[in-house]
């Protein structure tokens, strides 16, 4: 058992090795000991720098690659608060990102704000069009999925149809060009670090989010909203707090999007923009913190190699998430936890079934 | 009036469903610390009283009072951060989370942690909680799934839920329905223990007769919505017009109505 325990390095106290064995795989909530803290510390250190270094010198064609993962990454996972934390069917995320995007694009092209500022503000504003849309949202929640479910939908489309229409200031279908990073940021590795750095660090907090008390008490709303308002929650209350968390973090994809890309329209808030989060989430597995990174990963490799071939990529990637609804419906990173749970039942006394 | 409010006090509520009377003109009062069984056929009301005391329902018209302070148009969720906790009927967990973060996610809101953005649940109220899961005595069952535990064990953890909510009055909705009769005993004792142990006020509905009558030093009995008769043990068993519509004539006896019940299907 003690090999058993420095082969997963998952905790070193004997006591406490049958607890963690049990515990679900991959679940942030599960991790205990500060020295786990140390240990995530250590492990996105690691890959940090290993990621900087490769910023350095892979050819400039991956690092606008890397970006834009990077970036994707971060949108999906931070859907995955309100889908597999919250049980929040959001189809309307990209409604947060593109107010980001525009928020950033606008002040700096069009008001020619401060790039920091502009940078700011974008996260700033699609929080507020969180809270705003989240109200309603969050309220129809309460009755049932699929009405959440179209509000969310609605209040994208909503902001798709005022990008596209409010000419005077979005400039409609002609978008915004020129949002430019200065300075430092303006060469591409450059920006490839900040962007790194930015989305590493979002993650981070994401992950203490979903790991702290809140994050237990969202999953319990999830589980059983019934339980948790007899248990002296005020349910929509946080339900509302995940909504605009969830939006906030849309929103600093969004603005990293906008200076990464520079150029937007009012496409990143159609509709199709927020199925991609969505099924990066539902094909990675929802369950879990890694699910949306594996699911983009996923997507987007899916998605280049079959768009060499054929006009017709979205076909390819619409079958495969049907083949991974029907037949992994915990996602890629629900199947890797059933393979190591088989692994180690296989090596010892299996435990708490098909975790 | 000299004597201290009771604990829970319903006064003449009525609910309507349409046409339908639900629950009918019913007044109840618990002092602290009794232990009250409420218990009639199927339909005769109990859960719809049970929803409209603990903010679930609100009343067409009466009042409840906790303490003296009028609780019937509040929320369910101010009304359980009074003190005022239930379970339900069908057990209700959280079926994704281990044993130990349903308890935690009680303890969580009651101690106003549940905002915490930032600290480790693992390290949050950990022993708080597992003193919750020993006192239903499921300790040992703290990392494993919800769902994975036997229906017994669930209802055990939803006392344990409840426990953490430190309840002065504490509803139970069939408490023991479901279960083996080993559980049920088990749960019957469980349940004296907990309310002498943490001076309880107890309302609870059951079926099982067994139950009522070693868990209960007062029983209102509920038929068509409204109180067809209230008093001890014993008052009960002798009441005619409860032997007629609830206890099916003769079998008053606890024993008999048992046997009865159980007749071919061994025991």
């Amino acid at each position: 058992m003690a090999m058993r325990t420095a082969m997963y390095g998952r905790c070193t106290r004997p006591m406490l090795v049958r607890a963690a064995r049990e515990r679900p795989l991959l679940d942030p909530a599960a991790t205990r000991t500060w020295t786990t803290g140390l240990r995530e510390l250590a492990l996105l250190a690691g890959l940090a720098g290993t990621l900087i270094t490769l910023g350095r010198v892979l050819p400039v064609h991956y690092v606008f690659l890397g970006s834009e993962l990077l970036i994707a990454i971060l949108f999906a996972s931070s859907l995955n608060l309100l889908m597999g934390y919250g049980g929040m069917l959001s189809f309307g995320h990209a409604a947060y990102y593109a107010l980001a995007a525009y928020t950033s694009g606008l002040l700096l092209v069009r008001l020619s704000w401060p790039m920091e500022a502009a940078m700011l503000m974008g996260p700033l504003v699609a929080a507020i069009g969180a809270l705003v849309f989240g109200v309603f949202c969050v309220r129809a929640a309460r009755s049932d999925h699929s009405a959440f479910l179209m509000l969310t939908l609605a209040f994208s489309q909503f902001v798709f149809a005022a990008l596209y229409k409010w000419y005077d200031v979005t400039r409609g279908d002609d978008g915004i060009s020129g949002i430019q990073a200065k300075g430092a940021l303006s060469d591409p590795r450059a920006y490839f670090t900040f962007v790194l750095f930015v989305v590493l660090g979002c993650l981070y907090v994401l992950w203490r989010i979903k790991s702290s008390p809140f994050g237990v008490t969202l999953m319990a709303i999830r589980d059983n909203p019934q339980r948790a308002e007899f248990s002296g929650l005020a349910v929509r209350r946080y339900q509302l707090a995940a909504f605009v968390i969830a939006g906030t973090f849309a929103g600093v994809a969004g603005t990293l999007y906008a200076f990464f890309s520079g150029t937007i329209s009012p496409q990143i808030a159609d509709w199709t923009a927020s199925a991609r989060p969505f099924l990066a989430n539902s094909m990675g597995g929802v369950q879990s913190f890694w699910g949306p990174i594996v699911g983009v990963l996923l997507l987007e490799t899916v998605d280049a190699q079959v768009s060499r071939i054929t006009q017709h990529s979205l076909l390819v990637v619409g079958i495969l998430s049907i083949l991974v609804g029907i037949f992994l419906p915990r996602g890629i990173v629900g199947l890797g936890g059933q393979l190591i749970g088989w692994w180690r039942g296989g090596h010892g006394r299996t435990n708490g079934g098909d975790r | 009036m000299t004597s201290p409010a009771p604990a829970l006090s319903a006064s003449r509520v009525t609910m309507r469903f349409g046409d339908f009377v639900a629950v009918d003109d019913v007044s109840l009062d618990l002092i602290a610390g009794e232990r009250r069984a409420l218990i009639g056929p199927n339909g005769a009301g109990k859960t719809t009283l049970f929803n409209l005391i603990s903010g679930r329902l609100e009343p067409s018209a009466g009042e409840v009072r906790y303490f003296g302070e009028s609780i019937a148009r509040l929320t369910a969720d101010r009304i359980c951060r009074l003190g005022l906790v239930r379970t339900f009927q069908i057990t209700s967990i959280y079926p994704r989370l281990t044993g130990l973060q349903n308890v935690q996610a009680a303890l969580f809101s009651r101690h106003g942690h549940a905002r915490w953005l930032w600290r480790r649940a693992g390290s949050v109220d950990v022993e708080e909680a597992h003193a919750c899961l020993a006192a239903v005595g499921i300790d040992r069952l703290a990392d494993e799934t919800g769902a994975n535990l036997s229906y017994g064990d669930q209802k055990r953890l939803e006392l344990a839920i409840a426990l953490a909510l430190k309840p002065k009055v504490l509803l139970l909705d069939e408490p023991t329905a479901g279960v083996e009769a080993k559980t049920r005993r088990e749960l019957v004792d469980l349940i004296k223990r907990l309310c002498t142990e943490q001076s309880l006020t107890l309302l609870f509905c059951e079926h099982d007769m067994d139950a009522v009558f070693s868990i209960a030093d007062r029983i209102t009995v509920l038929h068509q919505g409204q109180v067809l008769a209230e008093g001890t043990p014993d008052e009960i068993q002798r009441n005619d017009r409860v032997r007629s519509v609830y206890l099916g004539g003769g079998h008053v006896n606890v024993g008999h109505d048992a046997v009865a019940h159980g007749n071919g299907s061994g025991r």
